[in-house]
């Protein structure tokens, strides 16, 4: 059986886990930006988040702005 | 007690209901979604236990079905990995998508993300660098959408369609069109039984060489292919309704002949020469895969000719028969009627092949 894991990451636990990679401070000054819309990245506004270029990237909760970077995950994986 | 060996009846129960259970994932984790679930509003520690069940329950029933019907060897799961203990290391290393998902707020969007992400990084993954990115895109939303259907609610279903799937088909013309050639396979149940299987073997054989116009058109004709196939009208050669002559596919990567069985009779010898004619003619002209489908009515036939071809052609070792299974295909008055797919794949080359003796008494 091949198992295929989809990394997630709880709302009560986003904190907790943004400082273990070590940008908590850099996301609570408003440093981080939507990757695709340029908001300014929150605590609670935070869709997703993937590594681009040794670089974390973010996606706000804005549908749209998901859906483009979901396309372009497909992009890279085809 | 009844003791065999040391080992308790009681204990073989149990232990065979843990490997069976170990075999089901999905089922396990339905049933432990449905025991958590009345507590999660009281108890926030165990809305992660329900989130990961609810999904892998969802998703993993559905490819279950899908894994056999595209002749994946292995079953493919999908699991949620919680990563709030995991370092910058891994984040950077494992190169994936982390979801935010919570119970309140984005219980719909959970789903959907889940499957999508799922869908797109595992489901014929070996292809997907030789197939055009339109393709690849309807092929995520038309998987997604299908697995969304048969095991979401209605909320769930709603938020995809309205957030993911209908955006996307109202800018796209082209990624409409081929969502509807999709659409249709499907209906006629040769969207994973036949394209996404062969796609899924394509992919294997290229592995490891540059992906070129070629295979994307090759592929994108192989899909034109099947549309016509589910569509056309069969036609009548001396008596027997046979798929027409140009239901073979015969290209430099692709080389499938398919014969459809839609006709009600006797089931005689004299009956399936004409079957056996597309056989060695497919053998002749370079066919590697044989489709064999057939709707109920002409199940008998199928079932009298497969035989016929054990006792030829696999005796001969000309051909091997690599899939077979029986189905249901919704009609359009809703009743469900049942299918039968079965695949050969040729074997060796026909240099020296006495067609006459595997043929007697029938001479297609």
């Amino acid at each position: 059986m091949v198992v295929d894991k989809i990394k997630a990451i709880h709302s009560k636990d986003m904190e907790k886990y943004l400082e273990n990679i070590g940008i908590l401070a850099d996301v609570t000054s408003g440093k981080y930006k939507c990757s695709v819309c340029n908001k300014e990245i929150t605590l609670s506004n935070i869709a997703f988040l993937y590594p681009e270029n040794n670089e974390v990237r973010f996606c706000c909760d804005d549908p749209h702005c998901y859906e483009i970077i979901i396309k372009k995950r497909m992009e890279k994986n085809g | 007690m009844v003791e065999i060996f040391g080992i308790t009846i009681s204990g073989a129960v149990v232990f065979g209901a843990v490997i069976w259970l170990l075999e089901h994932q999905e089922l396990y984790d339905r049933i432990k979604a449905g025991i958590i679930k009345p507590f999660i509003k009281r108890r926030e520690n165990l809305q992660k236990i329900y989130i990961a069940s609810d999904i892998q329950n969802k998703i993993n029933t559905f490819t279950n079905s899908v894994s056999r019907e595209i002749g994946e060897k292995e079953k493919c799961k999908v699991k949620i990995e919680w990563v709030d203990k995991e370092s910058k290391e891994s984040f950077f290393k494992d190169d994936k998508l982390i979801i935010r998902m919570d119970y309140k707020d984005n219980m719909h969007r959970n789903l959907s993300l889940a499957t999508l992400v799922f869908v797109s990084e595992s489901l014929i993954r070996k292809t997907r660098p030789y197939i055009d990115k339109t393709l690849n895109n309807a092929i995520d939303l038309m998987v997604t959408k299908k697995i969304l259907e048969e095991e979401a609610n209605e909320q769930e279903k709603d938020y995809y369609n309205n957030v993911f799937m209908f955006p996307q088909l109202e800018n796209s013309k082209e990624l409409r069109d081929v969502c509807k050639n999709i659409e249709f396979m499907g209906q006629k149940g040769y969207f994973t039984r036949l394209f996404l299987r062969e796609l899924k073997f394509l992919g294997e054989s290229l592995q490891g060489s540059l992906p070129t116009d070629e295979v994307k058109n090759e592929v994108n004709d192989f899909m034109k292919y099947i549309v016509i196939l589910s569509n056309s009208p069969l036609v009548q050669e001396g008596g027997h309704f046979l798929a027409p002559e140009e239901f073979r596919f015969e290209r430099r990567y692709l080389k499938i002949r398919v014969i459809l069985f839609a006709w009600i009779g006797n089931v005689t010898l004299s009956n399936i020469r004409p079957y056996f004619k597309r056989v060695k003619e497919g053998l002749k002209e370079g066919a590697e895969i044989f489709y064999l489908l057939s709707a109920e009515r002409s199940l008998e036939l199928l079932e009298f000719f497969d035989g016929e071809l054990r006792n030829r052609l696999v005796k001969h070792g000309l051909l091997k028969k690599i899939d077979d299974r029986t189905y249901l295909i919704k009609k359009s008055d809703r009743k469900e009627e049942k299918h039968r797919c079965i695949i050969y794949r040729k074997l060796k080359a026909l240099k020296g092949t006495n067609w006459e003796s595997i043929f007697e008494n029938i001479s297609p």
